[in-house]
Order: structure tokens, then sequence, then C-alpha cells
């Protein structure tokens, strides 16, 4: 492993944002992790997030579906049901988390994003996880890249708010609005406007 | 906090390296330019017997070989020499035929078939290629001198005549049946690695006078103990019981049933089930005396008349085992793997004795099986058909 | 850095969120991944065609036709679509109602509900658990594993063998006889001619042009099928199709398309038409029989030496059986549409000179569809050139390049299909209670709603057996059954469905465990090419590794097999690679002697062995020459004209020769056609193969209508009805309605409708009755048996009625993942 001494603690902060982020779209929640976002930790992160006017609209709504599936005689298996319907499934009846999708004109999967997303992994001497094997445009993918982006040694904030801008909330926006209409308020309808209204928030700063 | 950076930034530099591609793209050969005069005055002083045993690896292997055959010494007085058979008449071929030959001409000079053993190791390669260029140019100098318009079948062997319009019928390479006929064959061919060889495995020996056999595969039968005679055929796994034992020659009697449309000449083991015992000449079938006639019934399914008969013939002593069960258990594993290439196998049982053969034959196309083995499964499957058991449907 | 930027940030990690941050999800790069320039051209074949791919970046880039191949379709575009198909099930799923409570869940939720995740190995355990209740509370009759469908090409992976090998080495289930594409025809033959025919090899194209003075094509549409082959396909038989058309065009032979409908063929032959209307085909035929039998135009010697039957079916025609009735070409004319000078004219011209009648497969999948089949044998039976070169009758030149001459090579076998050790399955339990162990593949929902009903089939009795649990795999029953709103039904009694495919096709939204197959072109295989030509092999090289978490069959089932301890009997400890090399080291062993092959590692790097052009052959020209011993496989060796079999049988709806029967539903006049005038004829596809390639987006686009299926209608028809060209239209009668989009064309006589099989069916709900999104034909279609003899589907027994769609158009929802409609 590689020693990172210039890090700031700040970046670190924001790096573990994106990673927690591509952690949420990447697979469905566990009953511990269920549980860390109802009273544990979780829960306090989301809390003071939404200590910040742009983010708190998102985060009511998180926190507002998550008492609601609460309710439910199986929480954990709610959510995991709505998040394979939102992003386990195609185009047509959930709003699968790949760029290529919203971006392509054949609607394809492994189109243009892929590969421009597979250019900068192959630039970094990286390349996704076996054990994960999605394509590259994968949203988890992307979020997981800008967390390392961030906490690389140079200080690169034109860099990271480009990726942001081209690689992100170049079809981050279409993907709301489609998860939106299937999701109707639900717990990761909530993260996807938590992020993008996150993303917007750090463009600002960078 | 450090806890949490569970993810470092690598930053990994490689030599890039650049892979070959296009290995699969065809066409990147050059050709070469034949100056057609020279190279074919040079073709003619090449085109003699002499030139061709010119060195000993032919004079000393093939050659000799080819003088125990009849095509080197026969009742016609005509002898094939090297060049009839292996250097094509037609004149393009025949170029294309000597760039080949000097591979050969190239194994002289570095040696590699310089001796006996040398050249028995490579028989099977320097057999191959001429072949190839058989089955490339549908035995085109065999049909120089056997012509399929030509030929007088009926002056032919029943079997004979069979196999030849067959063949004749669709223009076919004469090598596809005839190898080995002016040379000797390689020799794992007659070791046998094919289904024969596994069916002449299950043929038992010593048979009894009175004792009764099955034969492992289809067989000649003929009407007397020189075997020179042809009377028919007899089909695989088919029941003989041995009435004389006269050295190669045993003479046996066959049980059958057969329908009286026509000459009477195939021969069923039952009476109005289509389960193939073989099949005899027009003569043999119609003489009389050649076998004994018993009842005559009409089969109710098709209204065609069934005799009972007993005939006896004789063929070679060989071939036959004293139970059909390894034959059986050998035409199972064949039809359950052959079978369902395509589909899942339909049950033995799961049509009668006469549907069989539509069915079996309907599902020849994409199966690999030689014409004992075909008739050998069929028969398994008629045999175990609902006819014969009832279980499982 | 200035902190103060991002005030939002402050504080935020005073806590530790360890457990809510996963494991990274990237890795170092290797070289190679780094390295890649340009890519790599690979070779693999289709049902579509042979063709060469390149890759780059791990993905396929381009695709470009097999050079052997002289005349490839248009469908090689439709691949990359599959592969890319943001409809791939990419992960394992579970119902989640199903999950919750398993065999005890909310049936009627099929087909709307939600899906959840699981793990590899959760979803294999869920397999094996449901195989050993399903035995263990019940035993063999409540598993049905026997279904299957076209699959993907390529010879180890050939998905019904995988799956059947490992659901046999666990124990025992019902299995099928027969499939959907000729139940009829198949069954029938048999007793007629003595092969099933359908899959026979026919008279080579070379001697049908050379001797051939007239060629009537029975309801085939030749240029459209030939587009598509069982192995992979390299489209030899358009090259005869191409001297065909000049020798139309030099009127050296007549050619004439019997159809209601003007095909490709006939487009592209620029041949004649005769119309027939549809499902009235034998009154046809019985006229023409009539008018050989009165002119004495028929080959009486023939009939004598190679038929039985004539006698005892001549008086049916003459009207001295026991219906009364003649044939005459008048009492056809009011059925068939055809005018009887006409018939006559007809029955003349077949007889004048040599005639070769080639049927293709749609007049046999509807009701009474043995009767035609029959019927053509016994018109060329009279005509008695059976057996000549450009003569006689053929079932299938449409199919899989037959009619190109076959090289006689050997070709690869396959991944075997049964398991090794056939008595020592994990369950030998063989009881199957009474019930039938084999059914007729089209009666399996009569089977699910009617378990215990006793049906006639092919001369026996098959008690419907009570059938809990379906495994499916590469097959898609809810593309290829009948009567969408029955199955539906049928569903609600099934405990436990299980599907393995690559794409969410509605079988899979129907289902309880979906597991994700990888398509052929992610992984290694071998094929044949040319099909029955056998023309060549050919590798199919691994383009790109399987997608997401998809597997290969092979793999799959070699997990599901370790739960039970037989992994190592399934693979015989081989690898997918060992599996290719030895088909290819078997096949060369078969053809030594004959066809040169070489070793398998310079094969694999060339791609392809080429056998070359094999020699004409003229069916049943053996039988011709001597009928005794080359006798046919009938009961009695002969052509049976009548069959005794068949007779005693006592069925009515197909009875001891060749006969006229009122259809359920008919057009023209005939029964239902006032409530339901038009004709529903579900032809395969031109665009696709069966429901493969439905799912390639950009490919659909080429020929949907609004994204709908095209439902092909006469401009008479659609006037009355207000509809124009690209409209769309709801088609519908008492068994369902879907909507599609509106074709109107000449080419479709009046009263007649194409909307193609495979269309993906998307119902707007799980509801009974529910509209269909796309133009699914099926879900109009009638699920009965084409008669008591073969059971076999009657698909194109099927009347509708249609109308110009008003108001806002459901979304269609045929292709992608499952979803909670309601």
């Amino acid at each position: 492993m590689i020693e990172t001494p210039n890090i700031s603690e700040e970046n670190e902060t924001r790096a573990s944002i994106y990673w927690w982020f591509a952690t949420v779209f990447t697979k469905e929640l566990d009953k511990q992790q269920l549980a860390a976002y109802t009273t544990g930790e979780g829960a306090q992160l989301l809390k003071q997030l939404a200590d910040t006017a742009e983010l708190s609209p998102a985060v009511k709504l998180v926190n507002n579906s998550l008492a609601k599936c609460m309710a439910l005689q199986h929480p954990e298996l709610e959510l995991a049901a709505d998040f394979c319907q939102q992003f386990l499934s195609d185009s047509k009846v959930g709003a699968p988390p790949y760029a290529s999708i919203y971006l392509s004109s054949s609607k394809l999967m492994y189109q243009e994003p892929h590969e421009q997303m597979l250019a900068l992994l192959v630039a970094q001497g990286l390349r996704v996880d076996p054990e994960f094997n999605e394509p590259a445009d994968h949203l988890a993918i992307q979020l997981d890249y800008l967390g390392n982006l961030i906490m690389r040694e140079d200080d690169n904030p034109q860099q990271q708010a480009e990726f942001i801008q081209q690689h992100l909330l170049s079809w981050l926006p279409q993907w709301l609005e489609v998860l939106s209409k299937v999701s109707k308020g639900g717990f990761y309808q909530g993260f996807a406007e938590l992020l993008v209204a996150y993303l917007r928030l750090e463009l600002q700063h960078l | 906090m450090k806890n949490m950076l569970k993810k470092f930034w690598l930053i990994v530099s490689k030599p890039s390296v650049h892979l070959s591609f296009g290995f699969l793209t065809i066409g990147g050969f050059v050709a070469g330019i034949i100056f057609w005069g020279g190279f074919n005055t040079a073709l003619e002083a090449t085109n003699t017997e002499e030139f061709c045993i010119g060195c000993h690896e032919m004079a000393d292997n093939v050659y000799v070989e080819l003088q125990d055959t009849v095509h080197w010494k026969n009742n016609s007085g005509v002898r094939a020499t090297c060049p009839d058979c292996h250097v094509p008449h037609n004149w393009t071929d025949k170029i294309a035929r000597k760039m080949q030959a000097s591979k050969e001409v190239y194994g002289k000079i570095f040696g590699t078939i310089s001796t006996r053993e040398k050249f028995l190791e490579k028989r099977g390669e320097l057999a191959q290629h001429e072949w190839d260029r058989f089955t490339a140019n549908n035995s085109l100098e065999c049909k120089n001198c056997h012509d399929y318009n030509s030929m007088d079948f009926d002056s032919m062997s029943e079997r004979a005549q069979v196999q030849m319009k067959m063949a004749a019928e669709r223009d076919q390479s004469c090598i596809d049946c005839h190898k080995g006929i002016a040379h000797h064959l390689p020799d794992n061919m007659n070791s046998g690695e094919g289904t024969l060889a596994k069916l002449e495995e299950m043929a038992t020996s010593g048979y009894k006078k009175g004792e009764s056999y099955f034969s492992v595969r289809q067989l000649p039968l003929f009407t007397n103990s020189e075997l020179n005679e042809e009377a028919g055929q007899l089909n695989a796994a088919t029941e003989v019981k041995i009435l004389e034992v006269k050295g190669d020659a045993i003479k046996v009697e066959i049980d059958a049933w057969r329908k009286t449309k026509g000459f009477g000449r195939v021969l069923f083991e039952d009476f109005a089930m289509n389960i193939n015992d073989g099949y005899l000449t027009k003569e043999v079938a119609q003489a009389e005396g050649s076998m004994t006639k018993g009842e005559t019934k009409e089969d109710d399914l098709t209204g065609l008349p069934w005799q009972k008969v007993s005939v006896e013939l004789w063929m070679r002593n060989g071939s036959l085992t004293d139970s059909r069960d390894t034959l059986w258990t050998f035409a199972k594993t064949t039809y359950d793997s052959a079978c369902s290439v395509c589909h899942t196998q339909p049950a033995e049982n799961h049509f009668d004795t006469n549907t069989w053969p539509g069915m079996f034959n309907g599902m020849l196309s994409f199966v690999n099986l030689d014409g004992d083995t075909q008739a050998l499964v069929l028969k398994y499957l008629q045999k175990h058909s609902s006819d014969f058991s009832d279980a499982g449907h | 850095m200035a902190i103060t930027r991002r005030g939002f940030l402050k504080g935020i990690l005073a806590t530790s969120a360890s457990t809510l941050i996963g494991p990274s999800l990237l890795a170092v790069a290797n070289d190679a991944a780094a390295a890649e320039t340009a890519g790599t051209w690979k070779v693999s074949g289709s049902h579509w065609g042979a063709f060469r791919a390149r890759v780059y970046g791990g993905k396929v880039q381009e695709i470009k036709a097999f050079e052997a191949d002289k005349y490839p379709t248009d469908m090689l575009n439709g691949i990359k679509g599959i592969i890319y198909s943001p409809s791939r099930i990419r992960y394992p799923m579970v119902r989640y109602d199903w999950y919750l409570k398993r065999n005890k869940s909310d049936t009627t939720q099929r087909g709307d509900n939600r899906f959840i995740r699981v793990t590899w190995d959760e979803a294999l355990d869920l397999f094996y658990q449901e195989l050993e209740r399903v035995q263990k509370d019940y035993g063999p009759w409540a598993l049905h594993a026997g279904q299957t469908g076209w699959r993907q090409t390529g010879q180890v992976h050939s998905c019904g063998n995988h799956m059947q090998r490992a659901v046999s080495m666990h124990g025992f289930s019902v299995n099928k006889v027969g499939d959907y594409s000729t139940g009829a025809g198949q069954t029938i033959m048999p007793y007629v001619l003595g092969t099933t025919e359908v899959y026979a090899q026919g008279t080579s194209w070379p001697l049908i042009l050379d001797n051939s003075k007239t060629i009537i094509l029975w309801a085939t549409d030749l240029v459209k099928n030939l587009q598509v082959g069982w192995a992979c396909e390299t489209h030899e038989s358009f090259e005869y199709l191409e001297q065909l058309k000049d020798k139309v065009a030099s009127k050296q032979i007549r050619v004439i398309s019997v159809d209601p409908v003007r095909t490709k063929t006939q487009k592209y032959l620029d041949c004649e038409q005769q119309y027939v209307n549809p499902q009235a085909d034998v009154p046809f035929m019985l006229a023409i029989a009539h008018t050989l039998y009165n002119e004495e135009l028929y080959d009486k010697k023939f009939l004598s030496t190679y038929a039985l039957g004539f006698e005892e079916f001549i008086p049916y025609v003459t009207g001295e059986s026991k219906d009364k009735v003649e044939k005459t070409p008048e009492w056809a004319e009011a059925i068939c549409g055809v005018p009887a000078e006409d018939i006559r004219e007809f029955a003349r011209l077949l007889a004048s000179d040599r005639t070769q009648l080639i049927f293709g497969w749609c007049i046999q999948r509807q009701q009474h569809g043995e009767q035609p089949y029959w019927m053509g044998a016994v018109i060329a039976a009279m005509l008695g050139q059976i057996g000549l070169p450009g003569g006689g009758v053929s079932y299938a030149h449409h199919y899989s390049s037959i009619g190109v001459p076959s090289t006689g090579a050997a070709s690869p076998g396959a991944f075997p299909r049964n398991p090794d050790k056939p008595n020592e399955r994990v369950h030998m339990n063989q009881d199957f209670k009474g019930y039938s162990s084999t059914i007729p593949v089209a009666r399996w929902i009569d089977a699910i709603l009617e378990p215990g009903k006793v049906i006639n089939a092919n001369g026996a009795k098959i008690t419907l057996p009570d059938i809990k649990m379906m495994v499916f795999s590469g097959c898609n029953p809810w593309h290829h059954h009948q009567d969408r709103n029955r199955m539906k039904k049928a569903f609600h009694k099934l405990e436990t469905v299980v599907s393995i495919d690559f794409t969410w096709t509605a079988s899979c939204r129907f289902s309880d465990i979906v597991l994700p197959a990888c398509t052929q072109w992610e992984r290694n295989d071998i094929d044949l090419y040319g099909s029955y030509s056998n023309r060549g092999i050919i590798a199919m090289h691994k383009l790109v590794d399987p997608l997401y978490q998809s597997k290969t069959d092979f793999e799959i089932f070699t997990l599901l097999t370790q739960r039970f301890g037989k992994s190592k009997e399934y693979t015989q400890g081989k690898s997918e690679m060992d599996w290719v090399k030895q088909l290819y080291d078997e096949c060369a062993a078969a053809n030594k002697g004959k066809f040169d092959m070489p070793d398998f590692m310079t094969f694999w790097k060339e791609g392809w062995v080429d056998f070359g052009k094999g020699p004409n052959w003229t069916r049943q020209a053996a039988f011709r020459e001597d009928p005794e011993i080359n006798a046919l496989g009938t009961p009695s060796g002969f052509i049976e004209i009548f069959s005794r079999k068949i007779d005693r049988y006592g069925y009515d709806d197909c009875q001891g020769h060749p006969m006229w029967f009122e259809k359920a539903e008919r057009s023209h006049g005939g029964p239902g056609s006032e409530e339901f005038p038009i004709w529903l004829q579900s032809c395969h596809p031109d665009k696709r193969l069966h429901s493969q390639m439905c799912d390639s987006e950009e490919f659909r686009a080429t020929y949907a209508v609004q994204g709908r299926e095209p439902l092909y209608i006469n401009p008479e028809d659609a006037k009355k009805r207000g509809i124009n060209d690209g409209d769309l239209v709801r088609v519908f009668n008492k068994r369902g309605q879907l909507l599609a989009g509106a074709v109107v064309s000449e080419d479709y006589a009046k009263g007649v409708a194409r909307l193609q099989e495979g269309a993906w069916y998307g119902p707007v709900d799980e509801s009974i009755g529910a509209l269909d999104t796309y133009g699914d034909p099926n879900t109009l279609t009638m699920d009965i048996g084409s008669s008591q003899l073969a059971q076999a589907t009657s698909a194109n027994t099927c009347l509708v009625q249609y109308e110009k769609f008003e108001g806002k158009a459901p979304a269609v929802s045929s292709f992608g993942g499952p979803k909670e409609m309601a």
C-alpha cells in the first residue's frame, strides 16, 4: 500500500462520503446497515447532512420512507425488493444506474460512457473489481472513482469538478426523473436526490 | 478516522504491450505465379511409371504392394500404372498434384521415409493425402476406367448391387468405400478404432452345432459352403441356429417371417413385426427348396399376407455372440448419447415396434452412426418397444 | 485548501460510519487490459449466421458476416443489441412473495410481482431444496423439466442438455414428446411415408432445378425461413433460390405459391400465387385428387407398386363413403374459394410434367393439421413421382439448409443430455402414481389445469400428471404456447417455477427463481455450420467474459449438481474447453479417412473447417428403386394412403385416410367468422428466430410500428375500420386482446391478418384478459390439440377482430425485468 501523507482530513471526509454513496447504490442493505440508518451511525450521518439546507429535503424523504418501511413485517426485504426493481431491472420498469442507458442513442449497456470511464480507469492503472463485474459507467463505480480522485496526492479540484459535471451530472438528473416515476418517493429516491443535491453543492465549492 | 480509509489511490504504470491482432484475417497468403509453358514440358517427363519408381521409397513399398492386386494382374490384361491413378489426367489438376507431390520428394531428400519402418509410420499421413485428393475430385482417376454409367448392376452380387446403385445415384467418390485396394491400408486402420471393431469384439467363438447365436453386425449369406454364391444379408442382432460347421464356413438356420407381396425377400423376426432379420437375393427368395415354408397369415393392421419361413444358408464362421445382452447394452448407450444431441430421446417403449423404423430414420440427420450400428440400434429399440414393455408409459 | 468553503461537511466524521462503507469496487489493472489498442477479431456463430467480431476493451465493437456466407442476413445487426440489452438478467433473483413463503406463495401475483436479488449460492440452494421437496413430498410426476426451446447455438452449452442432465441426476420427472413447430406433421408422417419428413433431408436443390418443371410452394416461405437455422446458419440455400429466380424469369420452371398471403418468397422469385382460403387447403386438395382420378391423370402403376389403401380412400373422394359427399371442385370452391375450373387446371398442371410439391409447416400448426400433410402425400403418390429427382413431395425445404446437398461428414456431438449413471440418481422413485410420464409437448397447460384427465394421443391413453414445479432453461413458453390468459390460470396452480435465461422474457417474469445464464457469445463452444448440409464446423470463440453475474449453463449446473454430490459425474471432470476439444476430436475421429480435419489447436485458431459441397441426393429414390429392401418405415413398408392403424384408434378427428374436417374457427364463412371475421396467421417471424432477438431494441425498431409488433392487414379491411398504415390497433377475440401497429398491405387477402409469433408478451397487469401491450399473437390463439392423434399445437386456427385504438396507449411492458404493476 502506498502511504498518502498529504491528504487532508476534509478530503478524507469527502472521499468517504462518495464511497458511502457508492455503497448505497451497490448493494441492498443488510439488517445491520438498516439498523444503522434507523438508530445508529447512519442516522447520525443523515442528521448531520440535513443540517445543510440544500440537503435537508432529501434527508427528510429518506427518513420518512424509512419510517414507513420499518412498520412493515420485513423492512430489509422490502427495501431489497425496491432496490431490485429500481436498480437491478431494466430502464422500462426501473432506473438502472448506468450512464449508457441515459446518454447513448442506442439505449444499450456498455456504450460510450462505459468506454470513457474505462479509459479513465485504464489511464490510472485501474479496472473494475472482477467480483463486481459491472460496466464502468455504473454509478457506484463512478462514485468510487471520484472518491479515489479526491484522495490523490495532488490537489485537483478542477479535475474533480470536471468529473462531476461530465460524468455524473450529465446523466443523474435524467436518472432521478426516471427513478422518481418508479420509486414514488421511496428510500432510494431519497438517496438519489441526496446525492444529486450533494454533488451540486460540491460543485459550488470546487 | 484513519480506519475509515480503506481505499488508496494506486498508480500503476506498466509498459504497454501491443497485442497482435488479425491472425484470423484470411487472404494474407501470396499466390505464386507459375510460368505455364516451361512447367508443362517438365511435367510430361515426370509422367511415367519409371519416373515414379525411380526412387526406392516408391519401388520397395507401394509398387510391390500393387503387384498383388487386381489392378496389376487381371483377366482383362489391362494394368493400372502409377500415373493412371495418382497423377490427374486433367491438365490443371495435374499441376496442382505435382506441386503436392513435391512433399513426398522432399520426404526422400530428407530421408523421412527412407526405410520400410519409417514409411509404414508415415503411411497413414501419405495415404490420407491421396484419399483427400480422391475425395476432392470425386475419384476422377478411378472413373476414367470405372464409370457408373457403364456398370452392369445385374451381374453384381445382391449386396454389391444395392451399394453400387446407391453410390451411383449420388455419384459417390469410389474411395469412400474402396480404400486399400491397390496398396496396403495403414496399420491402425486394420486394428480398428471404429464401431465395427467394437461390434466384432462382442463376438464369441467356438460355435456349437445345434446352438443358437446372434449376429453382432450385418453379415453376408451364401448358398454354398465355399462362400462364393451370394444369398443375401443377415441383419445385426439376428438369431441363427448352427446346423453345420465346415472350416471357415457355418451353415445356419434362420427362422423368420416374410411378407409375400413382391418377391418376399425381406426376413422379419416375428409375424407382423417389421424387425428386420436380413434379406435374400431374388433367386434365393423365389427358389423352391431353399426354405421351408410354414403357415401364412394376414396382418390385420396392413392387410398384407405374411408367411413363416425357415431358411438354411451358409455364412462365414464368426461375428456371432451367444446372447443379445451385450449388443443391447451397446445399442442403448449409443442411442442415449447419439440421439439426445438435439432433444430428449423418446423412451424405448414410447413407440411400438413398427413405428420405430420411421421415427428412428427421422432422427438420423444429426447423428454419426454407421450402417451396422444404425441397424443394431433400431433393432434394440424395436425389441424394447411398447410391444415388449408397457412399463413407464 | 480552504476548509471553510465546505462548511456543510463540518463535524460529519465525528461519527464512525464504517459499517456503511463497503469494499472497493476498483482493483489494480492487469497489463493486457491497459495495453489493448485496436482489438481482436474472433469467430463465432448463431442461428442467424456465422460472423467475425472485433472485440476491444472487453466489448464487442463490430460484427461482420463470415466470408463463407454469401447471403448473410441483416439479423446479424441485432446481435450487439442482445449482448448489451438493458433487459438482460444480471443477477440471480427470486420472486419476493415466493422468497417469503416458498411453495405457499401467492401465485396470483405471478407476472406482477417484485423480485429480490440473491447470491448464486442462495439461489442454487433454493433450486436444489425445491427439487428435493417435490421429489420427497410428491414424486417424479410433480416435476416437469421436459419443456425445451430453441436454445442458443453451440453444442457444448446446448442449454436443454445441461438442465436435463442435471435434473435427471437428481431424479425422474415428466417428459414431453413432439415440439411446437411440427407436432402434427411429425406424428402423422411416419404412418404415411415412414419418417417424420419434417426433419429429414430433402431432394437436393440442383436436382430440383434441373428436373422440376413445376414447383408448388405450399404454404412455405423459403426466403423468410431459410434465414435462420437450428445450428449455425451459412445460407447456402440462397444460391439455389437465386438460380430458381432466374429459371422462373426464363420460364424454365413454373413456381406457384399456394398461400392466402403473397409471401416474401413469391415476391423474391416473382412467381405466381394460387390463393386459397385460410385453413381450407384440404378441400382444395381433395378436389385435385377428384380431378386426377376422374380425368385418369394419376399413376396407377405407382400406386399399386408403392402404396396401400388407395381403394379405401377413393370412395371418399367420389362420394361413395359414409358422408356421401363427392369432393368435386365445385364442392371445394365453396370452402376454399378457388374457382372449380381453376382447381381442375391446377390438377392438370401437376400431372402434366415433373412436379415438386414443397410444403411448409404453417398448415400443420392448425386444428386437424395432420390432414393437409397426409393429403399432400396422397396427391404426390397419385402423381407417381415420389423418388424421382425434382418430383414427389417434401415438407422441410424451408428449414435449416435442407435441400443443400449433405457432405456426409460427421458433425460434432453435444454435451450429454443423459446422466452417465442413470441408475444412480439421488431419487430413484419412478412411481408416477398412475400419471403418464411423457405427455404431448403442447398439453402441459392442460395437465396443470386438469390433472388426472385422460386424453388420447397417437394411439395411447395419456393420464395428465399433476405438475407442481416446472424448470425452463433457454425456453420461453410465454412465447410459444397458446392462449396467455389460460396460461395465467395454470400458473396460479404451480408451486414453483425456475427459469434459466439471459434476458427477461415473459417466462422469467412468471417464474419464482430466475437464474442469469450468459449469452452464447460469452463462452467457448463449437458448432456445425450449414445445418443439414453438414458443410463444416465453426469455432465459437468467447467474445467477452460473462457479463454481470451471469454464468455459463455448464457452470450453473455444475454448481447445482454439487449440491447433491453429482458434479463430478456431471462434468466428467472436464472443463468447458476440454468439452469443446473432446467434441472436436470425436468428430475428427468419425471423419477420419473421409474428411481431413486439422488438430484442435489449428482449428481453434483458424476458426473453422470446411467440408465442401456434398453430392446430390433424391429423397425416396432408394424406396422407388427397391421398395422391398428399402421399405418405408410405415407399418406396411409402403406409402399408406389408408392407415388401418390410425383407423383402429377410432378417433373422430383423425380417421383412416385424409379427410376434410371443419375447424372450430374458420374465416371466410366458416364457424365463428360472423363475430370474428379475420383469420390471424402467426407464422415464423422474418426478423427474429421465434422470440429470440425480439429484445434487441435498435433492431426491433427497424420493423416495429409505434414500438409495437406489426399487424399486417388487407387495405379493404383496414379502410372499413378507418385504419391507416402506422395506426395503433387493438386486436381481440374472446380469449384476449393486444395492441399492435398496423401495416396495410396488398400482400394480405381480405379477411387475413398476420402477427408473427415470437413477439414478446407484456400485459398491462396480471389480471385475466389484460391488454397485451406489444402484440404477442398467442394472447389470442386457441389452446387445443390438433386432434387426438398428434395433440399438437393449433395456433393457426384463430379468428380475431381488430379496431383502431383510440386513447392513450399504455407503455410497452414486454421488455425488461419484473415489477409490481398493480
